[in-house]
Formats: C-alpha cells, structure tokens, sequence
C-alpha cells in the first residue's frame, strides 16, 4: 500500500493504486453481503417493538434492550442456557479426554488395524443422524434416559469424539517424538510420558480442539429436539418453538437469536487459524 | 510381558473412546434392524408383530419416498453448484497476501458458525412478505412483494438461497487455504514460458485445487445430504411437502406419525443410498489427487 502512494505521479503506480482500492472495494462488497443477516438480528433487537417493522426500516435508532429483557423474564432464557451450558461443556470434555487419548494411542502406539480404527471412528460421522435418531430415542425410553441431562451428554460426547480424535491426531503428530523417547530413556513411563511431556506440549491444540468441540455441539438441534422435552431443552431447541410469524415478537427473536449464536461467534473468531484444519476434520491442514 | 503391559495401555487409551462410538452408532443400527422388521407403531405398542421385509416392500411403493428424494436433490444439486463456483470465484478474486484478507477471513467465517436454528430466524424475519428487508429492497428496485415461503418452488429457492449464504463461505476458506500453499515455483515456470492469466488458471491453479476442492465438495454434499434444521425452523416441509426432504420425511414418520418401525426402514434405504453416493463420489474425485499429470489436458 505505501508502494502505491509512493509513486503515484506514474502511470504504471496509479494503476497499482487502483487495483489495491478495487481489491479493498471486493473485499467490502463480499463481507457487507455475508455480514448483512447477522447485523440485521442485531438491529431488530435493539429496536423498539414499532421500528422492528417500520418501513422503510429505521437504520438509525436509540438502542433499548427492552427485548433482552423481555426474554430472560418472560421465556426464562437462562434456564435454557444453563442446560446447554452444562450438557455442551460436560460432553466437550470428555471427548476432548477421551479423544486425547485415543489419538495418543493411534499416533505413538501404532497397532494392527489402528488405522482401520481410526477411519471406523471418522465415519461415524458420516451417518445421517436421524437414521440413529429413532433407535436411540427407543433406546433412551427403556433406559429412563429421556430428556435428561445425562443422556444428552452421552449422545453429544458420541458426536464429538470424531472431530476430537482426528484433530488432537494431528496436533500430536506435530509433536516432535525425541522429546518423548528422551524421557523414556529417563525411565519415564508411557503415561507419565502422556501426562508430563505430550498434554503440556499438546495444550493449545487442546484448546483449540474444545472450542471447537464446543460450537458443534452448541449448535446441535435435531438429537436435542427428539431425545429431550421440558426439563433437558436445550436453548436451539426452545427458540425453534417461537412463531416467527407474528410480527409483534420480533424484537425478541433478535434478541433470542443474538444470546444464541453471539459467544459461538466470539469462539470462532478465536480459533480462525485452525477453523479450516477443524471443518475438515484435520484433512486439509494449514 | 512387554506386549501384556502394551495391550493393556491401548485398551485403557482406545477402549473408551470405541466403546462411546460402538453404542451410539452400531447397537442403534442393529436395533434398527429388528425394528424395521417389525410393524411397531408408539401409539399401538399391543400390535407389534414380526412383518418381514414388509416395511421395505411399503418404501418402495411410497410415492412420499420418491418425492422426498426428488425434494432432496432439488435443493441439494443447486446448493453445491453454487456454493462451489462462487466460493472458488471469491477465493480466486480474493487470494492475495495483504492484511485486508485477513479481516476478510474473519468477516466471512461468521455466517456457518451461526446456529443453524438461529440462521432459520434470521431468515424467517428476512422473507416476511409485509415486513421483511428482502421485500422493501426489491420494492426499492420497482418490484412487487414475493411470497417467499408460500410457493413449492419458491420455497426451495428461498431455503437454497438461506443454504449459500451460509456455506459458501466454507468453500471459500478451504480455496483460500488451499491457493495459499501452491508452489510458487510452477506459477514462475508458467511466467517463463509466457503463459497467460487465463491459461495459468486453467493449467496450473485449477488442476493442483483438484483434492482441496474434491474435500469441499465431499463435505458440503454430506452436511447437504442430511441438512435438517433451517428446513425446520424455516418452513416446516411446507408448503404441503414440497420442501419435505428425506431427513424431514423419516423425521416426520418417526416421530409425528411415530411409526417407527417404517422409520427405521426408510433410515436403512437412505443410509445405503447415501454410503453408495459418497463413495463412488470419493473415488471419482479423489483418485488423482497426488500426480501432477499433464494439467487435465483433456
């Protein structure tokens, strides 16, 4: 850029200078394109019940919070988010321990049919999950585990521990394996190799692979929708029950839809250097 | 000794993990099976009886079934299309290294991170037909107010529309990423050899993209396959069931009409049938991915 404004007295820098601002514009144009939904969410929940179908549309508004109010009192929003908070949270964990520990084995421990495995545990994923949906939800009734947290928390782990396998085998494989053998040669043994060498090393790709873990789950809806009723509901469930047609309680599915996807768009933001690694299920890396 | 105390550390490390997965994958599938071969409806628990193969007999014959499929493909096929050329367009227009990218790839990541539910939302205040944005900017340009959910085809456009604008940008990130790691070397030799922007797109860029966008496509056409909740959220199906897709359609067998065992029969069919399309898919496109062959002159 500052090459640009250097010699712009030149024929040939004015057209580099007209690139760069015609790239700057694409850029603009794309984003305002993708960002217009979201920013629009936004604006219907700050506004008051009148502008949310005023039109032309207000773009230029006093914000109220009326709505966000109006949610937590009246749709008893937080109730929701502390049963999505605690299934989500206590699912991501465990796939993210379990699946630490299996990519361990399959990276450092190769083993007769450990691909195999691998691959076996990759495709899971590729089920449709309402082809298990019916069996599981009959499953669930005879095991008393309907619309309770517990059951949930199974089902999401189940969900997770793909990614979570397949993304720490990646992070582990980076992992050099002289540090390892350096210790073992110091007599430390393979878990204490696991928990003194490997996890520390392993930490940020930890994190990454939680979050992650976190924002699928977070945004799950089917399994939620069948396998709970009142007690479990997680919030993508309770806000797929509001009547989006009546006009008059717009304001307040902006404002439910923001406090849904608003903390999942803070993580992704985080961990945008590994989202393509993460989509892929670590097989594009980057 | 060694290989006792070797298998014991696998199983602690692998068995957990394994076991999670074999419970919710294989054991509901093989319940699946005893319960597609049976006539068990939830609200008439006293007639369940062994039926045979009757079930997959009835799918056959079920023209909700084809026009489910039908359904499917309609929004499906379109949906990829047009994810994949504007995403490696975008990709394409926008690979440069400069500190603008950057802001851009945090920007465009936001929409598929959106909770699918959330986006169905967002969407359903857009297409409102008195008070909907989308209605007052068409109406800006002379055009009069659209229905957008109430027509079949209209429907379906408006949830392929909903469909780019969400997952476009994750053909766009895997493009970029994948732009972003070709040699520079073959674009210097292109250079000697005089060759042009066009021909340096058609011989050198497109040809090595080939495995990235082969896993772009795998991976839109699996979440496509089984896509659930913005159909639900937004339009339920309807108009009649002219956006019923297959998930929709077993979801609504299941567990409206709770006629679970023709619900298991239609998971089978449509299990098979997606396992046989990805596959022969993977193999179409995934087969040369590491030659670098004489740049797909075909």
């Amino acid at each position: 850029m500052s090459n640009g404004k250097r010699d712009t007295r030149t024929a040939a820098g004015r057209a580099r200078l007209m690139r760069s601002i015609g790239y700057l514009l694409a850029i603009g144009l794309v984003s305002l394109v993708f960002l217009f939904p979201i920013y629009w969410m936004l604006a219907t929940s700050l506004k008051s019940r009148v502008q949310t179908f005023t039109l032309p549309p207000v773009w230029l508004f006093k914000p109220t919070l009326e709505h966000y109010v109006q949610v937590i009192t009246e749709r008893q929003l937080f109730r929701y988010m502390l049963n999505s908070l605690s299934v989500v949270v206590s699912a991501t964990l465990v796939a993210v321990l379990l699946g630490t520990m299996a990519a361990f084995g399959f990276v450092r421990l190769k083993f007769r049919g450990s691909k195999d495995l691998a691959f076996w545990m990759l495709s899971t994923k590729m089920l449709p999950p309402i082809a298990v949906a019916v069996p599981l939800f009959l499953m669930f009734r005879q095991l008393r585990l309907l619309d309770t947290r517990v059951g949930l928390i199974w089902i999401y782990a189940a969900q997770a521990l793909p990614l979570a396998v397949w993304l720490m085998k990646g992070f582990l494989s980076d992992i050099p394996i002289e540090l390892e053998k350096a210790a073992m040669v110091d007599g430390c043994s393979t878990l204490g190799v696991l928990r003194r060498i490997v996890i520390p090393l392993a930490l940020p790709g930890m994190v990454a692979t939680a979050l992650f873990c976190f924002i699928t789950l977070w945004n799950e809806f089917l399994f939620a929708l069948v396998l709970t009723g009142t007690e479990a509901k997680t919030l993508p469930v309770m806000a797929a029950g509001i009547r989006t047609r009546r006009r008059e309680i717009w304001g307040e599915v902006g404002a439910l839809g923001t406090c849904i996807a608003l903390p999942v768009l803070a993580f992704a933001v985080l961990i945008q250097d590994y989202l393509v690694r993460g989509m892929t299920f670590g097989t594009v890396k980057r | 000794m060694e290989t006792r105390r070797r298998r014991l550390l696998l199983l602690v490390l692998v068995g957990p993990a394994t076991l999670i997965l074999l419970s919710t994958s294989i054991v509901p599938l093989v319940y699946s099976v005893l319960l597609s071969l049976q006539n068990y409806n939830l609200t008439d628990p006293f007639g369940r009886r062994f039926v045979g193969l009757y079930q997959f007999v009835r799918a056959l014959r079920d023209p909700r079934l084809w026009q489910a499929t039908v359904t499917t493909f309609q929004i499906l096929v379109p949906s990829l299309v047009i994810e994949l050329v504007l995403g490696i367009g975008i990709a394409l227009l926008l690979n440069r290294k400069s500190r603008g990218l950057k802001a851009f790839r945090a920007c465009i990541l936001l929409p598929m991170m959106v909770t699918p539910v959330v986006v169905g939302l967002m969407w359903a205040l857009m297409y409102n037909t008195n008070f909907g944005i989308l209605n007052y900017f068409l109406s800006l340009v002379g055009a009069g107010a659209v229905e957008w959910l109430a027509y079949p085809n209209l429907a379906k456009l408006s949830l392929i529309l909903v469909d780019i604008w969400q997952s476009t940008p994750f053909v766009v990130l895997i493009v970029l990423a994948g732009l972003q790691s070709l040699p520079p070397l073959a674009y210097l030799a292109a250079r000697v050899d005089g060759a042009t922007r066009w021909q340096t797109l058609r011989y050198i860029t497109l040809p090595m993209l080939r495995p990235i966008i082969a896993v772009a496509t795998l991976f839109r056409l699996l979440s496509l396959l089984v896509s659930f909740d913005v159909i639900y959220v937004l339009t339920g199906g309807g108009p009649g069931s002219a956006t019923e897709t297959l998930s929709m359609y077993i979801y609504k067998q299941g567990f409206v009409l709770c006629d679970v065992s023709y619900a298991s029969a239609l998971s089978y069919i449509f299990l098979v049938a997606s396992i046989v399309a990805t596959t022969r898919l993977v193999k179409l496109t995934a087969a040369p991915s590491q030659q670098y062959s004489g740049g797909g002159a075909s």
